[in-house]
């Protein structure tokens, strides 16, 4: 009993082999293929414009950072005991010997 | 240049694997319709992940892996909150009898084919990737997570069940 029902078995899968019943339309696989490259190449165009404006954007960064830096480069912090912290220019820098300097200043005061 | 090279890379990807993994979605999701859906979603998914390939052992092993995960994401989102184990057998075959593009003529064929969707998921994708694909246990162990023992195992029980099944309904 064990032995047919071995055969049996056997004959089952050798009659079937690799058949299923699954069927596509006539022509299904070299539409799909076409329409599976058309949909990577589009992706890809996608990906590329992606990438470029990420490019554009990085440059827009960057220069706008190259032109803010001269200006300040033209500010700088300066800090002195009195007082903390003050916007100091070029102009500024002799502010405190000219202070020292007039004999109109009465310091006692 | 990368651009060119990665685009023809994947060209060559749909041109030797489109085929083997429509087959392998179809047997996996049984309708035409969403099997078309499952690897158009593969290719999208190879794309995004082509970098990854260059780590992979094995091409073959990785395409059929996404593939495989992609199917297995579709079944699960038509049967939402249903573990795969539980998965409704009825309906799987109920979509291979309504399946306008499935020849129901060969009754021991379609019987064979009704066993397989009988079979816990696992051990179905086991048995059609070494049935019908004819991959080697080491590539099934790659593509389903396992190890090639459980691998193995799986395909053993799967061709047992079917064999009953068909004893059973012949």
């Amino acid at each position: 009993m064990k032995e047919r029902q071995k055969i049996q078995k056997q004959f089952a899968f050798a009659q079937v082999g690799n058949r299923t019943p699954f069927r596509v339309p006539d022509g299904y696989f070299e539409q799909q293929e076409q329409s599976l490259k058309a949909t990577a190449a589009l992706r890809m165009t996608e990906s590329r414009h992606k990438n470029g404006r990420l490019w554009i954007a990085a440059a827009a960064c960057a220069a706008m950072l190259l032109a803010i830096y001269p200006v300040t480069r033209m500010i700088r912090i300066a800090q002195t005991e009195d007082a903390p912290i003050y916007w100091a220019t070029d102009e500024t820098d002799n502010w405190t010997d000219f202070a020292n300097a007039d004999i109109f200043m009465d310091e006692s005061l | 240049m990368i651009f060119r090279k990665s685009q023809s890379h994947i060209e060559r990807l749909i041109e030797r694997y489109h085929r083997p993994l429509y087959w392998h979605v179809r047997r996996m999701v049984v309708s035409h319709e969403d099997a078309e859906d499952v690897l158009q979603e593969t290719f999208i998914q190879i794309h995004t992940h082509i970098v990854e390939l260059q780590k992979a052992e094995s091409e073959r092993a990785w395409v059929y892996r996404i593939a495989t995960n992609e199917a297995l994401m579709w079944l699960r989102g038509r049967h939402e909150f249903v573990s795969m184990e539980d998965e409704d057998v009825s309906s799987l075959i109920g979509t291979l009898m309504a399946d306008s593009y499935a020849d129901t003529g060969d009754k021991l064929v379609l019987l064979f084919q009704e066993a397989v969707l009988t079979l816990p998921t696992m051990q179905r994708t086991v048995f059609n990737l070494r049935y019908y694909d004819e991959l080697p246990y080491e590539e099934i162990a790659a593509i389903t997570g396992s190890s090639v023992g459980a691998a193995k195992t799986n395909y053993h029980f799967a061709k047992e069940k079917i064999s009953n099944y068909i004893l059973a309904h012949q």
